[in-house]
């Protein structure tokens, strides 16, 4: 449990640190969060044709709204924390591939839908829209991201070795009992017989 | 795939759609008082990475007020001294989080001691973010006359531009989530155990 502390801690801090960086955030984040703007302006597009996108900025020009997609909007930080989370944990390299790309849909679907939401909140009124930009929609990419992470980990193959990896250095030890249903966090004390 | 008969994980996201609203609601309005331990923090923080340039922090309602020894001249001649307000809650939202998260895995197990771990246990990462919002409004927001008295070099400027950044985008994040697996390694091999079934 400790390894794949220190690798989810460790991964994260090189992929915010590669966020940060200038030539990595010129060439692939703003390009990235661009493309957001665009494909959620060509989502909104299909039920509403006055709105376009410049850059990261989505415009509805009917009524001179325009929202901007800036960072920790983009998802971006939420693929970081679920890409630690995937990759420190032990699983073969192919499992782990698919676990990022599908990752990469469940947290992007699901961004399209905070972008769009926010889009129309913002429109009607504005502290609705501050109140669920700034705290609730956050929370829910989160928990999008654990949620994804938690059913990853319980379709891998073997999912027995893998709770073991995670009961190996808990304060308790995993305990099969007669119906073959584990008892986490207790122990249970070996009887000794006198003959 | 998932159905409805992984019941610990079906289980915990419906419970989720429950105390998710619930703990938000009850945190939004206990902010005021939720808020006080995040400002003693929050103070220490400041005094050690500002030594001597905050004067008191205080909690007025869902916002911090800092007042500050840094000084500041008005067009017409006087001075006085800076005084900020603002948003702690940015930093703060995952409290309802990792409380639904831990009110959703289970009511037993030690509910009690694991809120209060959920509780306490953010508070640094809070903390951090007020602090380097704090130094990010001085040090490199509010103009050359703030920013000599704070006596940042370019170095340290940098640090506290990745430090905010750090404190704002991955933080919360983190604190939440680490802490969640941390405490609630029994219900992750709990949903291992039923996915081996």
């Amino acid at each position: 449990m400790l390894k794949f502390f220190v690798l989810f801690f460790a991964i994260q801090g090189v992929l915010f640190t590669l966020e940060l960086w200038h030539p990595v955030r010129r060439a692939v984040i703003e390009p990235f969060t661009a493309g957001l703007a665009g494909l959620s302006a060509w989502i909104v597009g299909l039920f509403d044709s006055g709105v376009v996108s410049s850059g990261i900025i989505l415009y509805h020009v009917p009524n001179d709204f325009a929202v901007s997609i800036e960072a920790g909007c983009n998802g971006v930080e939420a693929m970081i924390i679920l890409a630690a989370a995937i990759l420190a944990f032990p699983a073969s390299w192919k499992h782990k591939l698919i676990g990022l790309v599908l990752g990469f849909v469940a947290i992007q679907s699901l961004n399209l839908v905070r972008i769009v939401s926010l889009f129309y909140l913002g429109q009607w009124d504005y502290q609705i829209f501050q109140w669920t930009h700034l705290y609730l929609w956050q929370a829910l990419i989160m928990l999008d991201a654990l949620i994804f992470w938690l059913v990853w980990i319980r379709l891998l193959p073997r999912p027995q070795k893998a709770a073991s990896f995670l009961a190996a250095s808990s304060s308790g030890a995993v305990v099969q009992s007669r119906t073959g249903k584990s008892s986490p966090g207790r122990t249970k004390k070996k009887k000794s017989r006198k003959r | 795939m998932i159905s409805f008969k992984d019941k610990i994980l079906m289980g915990f996201i419906l419970r989720l759609l429950i105390f998710l609203p619930v703990s938000f609601v009850l945190w939004y309005y206990l902010a005021g008082y939720l808020l006080i331990p995040v400002g003693w923090f929050s103070s220490a923080g400041i005094e050690m990475l500002a030594s001597g340039k905050l004067e008191s922090l205080s909690v007025s309602g869902k916002m911090m007020v800092l007042e500050t020894n840094l000084q500041v001249q008005t067009p017409d001649g006087r001075t006085g001294f800076l005084l900020l307000e603002m948003n702690p809650l940015v930093y703060c939202w995952n409290l309802p989080l990792l409380t639904a998260m831990t009110l959703s895995a289970g009511l037993g197990r030690l509910l009690g001691l694991r809120l209060a771990a959920a509780y306490v246990g953010l508070l640094p990462f809070q903390a951090w973010g007020v602090t380097f919002e704090f130094l990010k409004l001085t040090a490199l927001q509010y103009g050359p006359e703030i920013s000599q008295q704070m006596g940042h070099g370019s170095l340290g400027r940098e640090f506290i531009a990745l430090g905010y950044q750090f404190g704002f985008l991955m933080l919360p994040v983190i604190s939440a989530s680490g802490l969640w697996i941390v405490t609630h390694r029994w219900f992750i091999r709990d949903v291992l155990s039923e996915g081996g079934k």
